[in-house]
C-alpha cells in the first residue's frame, strides 16, 4: 500500500530543523538524511522493518512531550511512576547503583553520577557538541538505512544518554538509566552511545516502564556500544509494557581484543509487539560475546526476539542463549544469526521455548553461515512443554502442580549473566512472581 | 501404615502389575526383591499416583487412607517420600533449593559426603550415578517422610559410597517405617531389614527373611524363583 507523506510530517520537518539547529554541519545533515530515508521508505509502503510486525509510524509522534520539571532525585517522583521504574529493577534510593538517569518522555528529568573519576554520562545532544570527536562512533554501528524503523529513529530521536569510560576504570556497580513513557501517542526514541576504553567495566541496567494512565504508545532506541580492548560491558534491558505498546530497541557493538560484551534481556510485560536483534561483531581477537534474552510472552504479545554476531576476529567466541515462556495468545518468533569470518571461532546459539498454551505458537529461527574451515558453530533449539516427569518428581516431593510448575519455569528462565548480585537477586524475585502469576 | 490390596495397573493398556498385596506395618523396614521388569519400580509410582500408572482394581491404603485417586503431592504431604531411581535433569533450580523447600540445610551434604557447592549445582544435571543417588537420598532425609521408599539406593555406588548411603539410610530408619527396593541386595550390608519380598511378572511371590531369600537370590539367581513352589502358588 502506498500511504501519502503527510501534512504532519512537514510540520516535523519545521519542528527538527529548529530542533537541530545549533548542532555541528555533518550531524545535521545526518539526521535530515535520515528523515529523507524514512520519507522515501514510507512512500514506498516498506514495512517498519525485516522483523517482527508491521505498524504505521506514524500513528505516533517523536515530539509530543510536554515540558517536565527537573528532580532533586529519584525518590521525589510521584508514586506511580515510582512503582513503575522500580518494576523494572530500577532502585529510587540509588543504594549499591553508580549512578541513575531518568528520561521521561523525551525529557531527561534527572541525571546524577554517585561514583566516580573516569566516567561521564551526559545527553547524546551535550555530548555531540561538547566532543567533536564522536563524529566517528555516532550511528556507526547501526546503519541508518537498515530499515525504515532505524531511518526514523535516528531523524527523530531526542534524549539517551552517552556513557563513556575511560581506560582502566572499573565500575562494578550498575549504571541504572530509566525510560518512563508518560504521554499517549508518542514515539520515545532515545540515542544511547557507551564508549568503554580498554580494560574498563561497565554494567548497564537499562530499564524501560510505562506510566500507568498511558494506554499506547511506542518505544524504540538506537543504541551503540564499543568495547575497547580488553573491556567488559555488561547491558541489561529490562522492560514492563503492556498492551498498546510497540517496542523496538536496536543495538550495535563492536568489540575489540579481549574485549567481552554480555547483554541480558528480559521482558515481564505483555507488549503489543516487541522486536529486538542486537548485533554484536566480534572485531577484536579472542573477543567474546553473550547474547541472552529470557521472557514471559503472555497475552496476544507478539515478539521477534533473536540477535546475531559476526565473528571477525579470530578466536572470538560468542553464545546466544535466549529462553521463552510462551502463553495464552501470544506468537513468538526466536532469532539467532553466527557468521564466522574468522579462523578459529567459536560460536553456539541456544534457543529453547516453553509453550503453555495451545493458542500460542512459537518459531525458532536458527541462522548459521561460516566461510571458514576451522570455525566451529552449534546451535540447539526446542520448542516444548513442561516435562511431565519434572512435573511429577517435584510434586513427589510435596511440591503442589503449581508450584512444582512454576519452579520449572523459573529454573528454565535462570540464564541471567554478568549481572551484579543485587540485581540477579531482584530479577529472580521477578521471575518468580511472574511465573506464579501464570499458574 | 501401608497396606496394598490385591492391585492391579496397567500402562499404555499393557498390564503391569497383576494382583499386588503387601503390608508394611509402622516401624518396620521391608526389602523388595526382584529381577529386571518384574515391577518394582512401578509398583513404587504407582503408590505415589504417576498418572500414567492406572489403577484397574485394588486398594492402596495409607494409616488407613485410601491413596487411588489423590495427585502425587497429597500424597507426599501425607507422608510419603521416595528416593527415585531415574530422577529427572532440572535446568535452573538447584539442589539447595529444594532442600530448604525441604526444611532441610547444607548439613546434611556432610551426611553424604558430598561437598558444600552441590547447594548450587542444577538438579541432576551432570551428575555422576554415584552423585545422583547421594542427592536424592539427602531429598528424602531432608523430607522426612513417615514411610520412605528407596529404589535402587545402591545402583551406581562405588563401595566407599555405598557404605556411606547405607549407613545414611539405616540411621535415618532406624525408627521410621521403610521400603528398600534392590536387585542385587548389596545395601543390606549397611541397613538392617525386618522382612523381605520378591516380585516376580508384577506379583509379589515370596516372603520371608532377608538374609535366607537374599542368600538364596545370590545363589540360585531369580531363575530359581520361578520355579518355586511358592512362588507357583502365589
Amino acid at each position: 500500500m502506498v500511504r501519502d507523506v503527510s501534512s504532519s510530517l512537514e510540520e516535523l520537518e519545521d519542528w527538527y530543523e529548529e530542533f537541530d539547529k545549533g548542532f555541528p554541519e555533518w550531524y545535521r545533515r545526518l539526521r535530515k538524511k535520515a528523515r529523507e530515508i524514512f520519507k522515501e521508505k514510507e512512500k514506498s509502503g516498506e514495512p517498519v522493518g525485516k522483523y517482527g510486525v508491521d505498524f504505521n509510524l506514524l500513528d505516533y509522534l517523536p515530539n509530543l512531550s510536554s515540558p517536565k520539571e527537573r528532580l532533586e532525585n529519584l525518590q521525589a517522583l510521584d508514586r506511580e511512576h515510582r512503582e513503575a521504574i522500580e518494576s523494572v529493577g530500577v532502585d529510587v534510593k540509588e543504594k549499591e547503583r553508580l549512578g541513575s538517569h531518568l528520561q521521561q518522555d523525551t525529557v531527561i528529568t534527572y541525571q546524577k553520577l554517585l561514583a566516580r573519576e573516569g566516567i561521564i554520562m551526559e545527553t547524546p545532544e551535550a555530548a555531540i557538541l561538547h566532543y567533536p570527536w564522536l563524529r566517528q562512533f555516532v550511528h556507526r554501528l547501526v546503519p541508518i538505512d537498515l530499515d525504515k524503523y532505524t531511518a526514523f529513529c535516528t531523524g527523530y530521536s531526542i534524549g539517551g544518554a552517552f556513557i563513556w569510560v575511560k581506560e582502566g576504570v572499573k565500575a562494578d556497580l550498575p549504571l541504572q538509566a530509566c525510560f518512563l513513557l508518560e504521554t499517549e501517542k508518542l514515539a520515545q526514541l532515545p540515542y544511547i552511545l557507551v564508549l568503554a576504553e580498554p580494560r574498563s567495566k561497565l554494567n548497564v541496567l537499562s530499564g524501560c516502564a510505562l506510566s500507568p494512565k498511558c494506554p499506547a504508545a511506542l518505544h524504540g532506541s538506537i543504541t551503540e556500544i564499543y568495547v575497547g580492548e580488553e573491556a567488559e560491558v555488561t547491558f541489561n534491558l529490562v522492560h514492563n509494557f503492556q498492551p498498546g505498546f510497540h517496542v523496538r530497541p536496536k543495538v550495535g557493538v563492536m568489540v575489540e581484543d579481549g574485549g567481552t560484551y554480555i547483554e541480558n534481556y528480559i521482558e515481564r510485560g505483555k507488549p503489543e509487539s516487541s522486536q529486538l536483534f542486537p548485533t554484536v561483531i566480534l572485531r577484536g581477537r579472542n573477543s567474546r560475546a553473550e547474547l541472552r534474552s529470557f521472557f514471559f510472552a503472555r497475552g496476544k504479545a507478539d515478539m521477534d526476539i533473536g540477535g546475531g554476531i559476526i565473528f571477525t576476529g579470530e578466536e572470538s567466541k560468542g553464545e546466544i542463549v535466549s529462553r521463552a515462556v510462551v502463553t495464552d495468545e501470544a506468537k513468538v518468533k526466536v532469532r539467532g544469526l553466527l557468521k564466522a569470518h574468522a579462523p578459529r571461532v567459536r560460536g553456539h546459539l541456544d534457543c529453547r521455548s516453553l509453550l503453555l498454551s495451545k493458542n500460542a505458537d512459537v518459531k525458532a529461527f536458527p541462522n548459521l553461515s561460516s566461510t571458514q574451515p576451522d570455525a566451529i558453530l552449534t546451535h540447539e533449539a526446542a520448542i516444548g512443554k513442561i516435562e511431565e516427569e519434572q512435573l511429577y518428581y517435584l510434586m513427589s516431593r510435596g511440591m503442589s502442580p503449581e508450584e512444582a510448575a512454576s519452579t520449572i519455569v523459573r529454573g528454565f528462565l535462570d540464564v541471567a549473566k554478568g549481572l551484579p548480585e543485587t540485581i540477579l537477586n531482584w530479577l529472580r524475585r521477578l521471575i518468580s512472581e511472574t511465573a506464579e502469576e501464570i499458574f | 501404615m501401608l497396606e496394598i490390596r490385591d492391585l492391579t495397573v496397567e500402562v499404555d493398556g499393557r498390564r503391569i502389575l497383576n494382583g499386588v498385596n503387601l503390608k508394611v506395618g509402622r516401624g518396620e523396614k521391608h526389602v523388595l526383591f526382584g529381577p529386571n521388569g518384574s515391577g518394582k519400580t512401578s509398583l513404587v509410582l504407582t503408590i505415589l499416583g504417576f498418572p500414567q500408572y492406572k489403577v484397574l482394581s485394588g486398594s492402596i491404603l495409607f494409616e488407613g487412607v485410601e491413596l487411588v485417586g489423590k495427585p502425587i503431592h497429597e500424597r507426599a504431604r501425607l507422608g510419603l517420600g521416595v528416593v527415585f531411581q531415574k530422577p529427572p535433569v532440572i535446568r535452573g533450580v538447584r539442589l539447595g533449593e529444594i532442600l530448604h523447600y525441604l526444611g532441610g540445610d547444607s548439613t546434611l551434604l556432610h551426611l553424604l559426603n558430598l561437598p558444600e557447592e552441590f547447594m548450587n549445582r542444577e538438579l541432576n544435571a551432570g551428575f555422576s550415578g554415584g552423585e545422583m543417588r547421594r542427592t536424592e537420598i539427602l531429598q528424602v532425609l531432608a523430607q522426612k517422610p513417615k514411610l520412605a521408599i528407596f529404589d535402587e539406593p545402591d545402583s551406581g555406588l562405588d563401595v566407599e559410597n555405598l557404605e556411606i548411603a547405607g549407613r545414611a539410610i539405616d540411621q535415618f530408619l532406624r525408627d521410621r517405617t521403610g521400603i528398600i527396593i534392590t536387585h542385587m541386595g548389596h545395601i543390606l550390608r549397611y541397613v538392617q531389614a525386618d522382612f523381605a519380598h520378591v516380585m516376580l511378572n508384577g506379583r509379589i511371590v515370596c516372603f520371608g527373611s532377608p538374609s535366607k531369600i537374599l542368600a538364596q537370590i545370590l545363589k540360585e539367581g531369580y531363575k530359581w524363583c520361578e520355579t518355586c513352589p511358592q512362588a507357583l502358588r502365589s
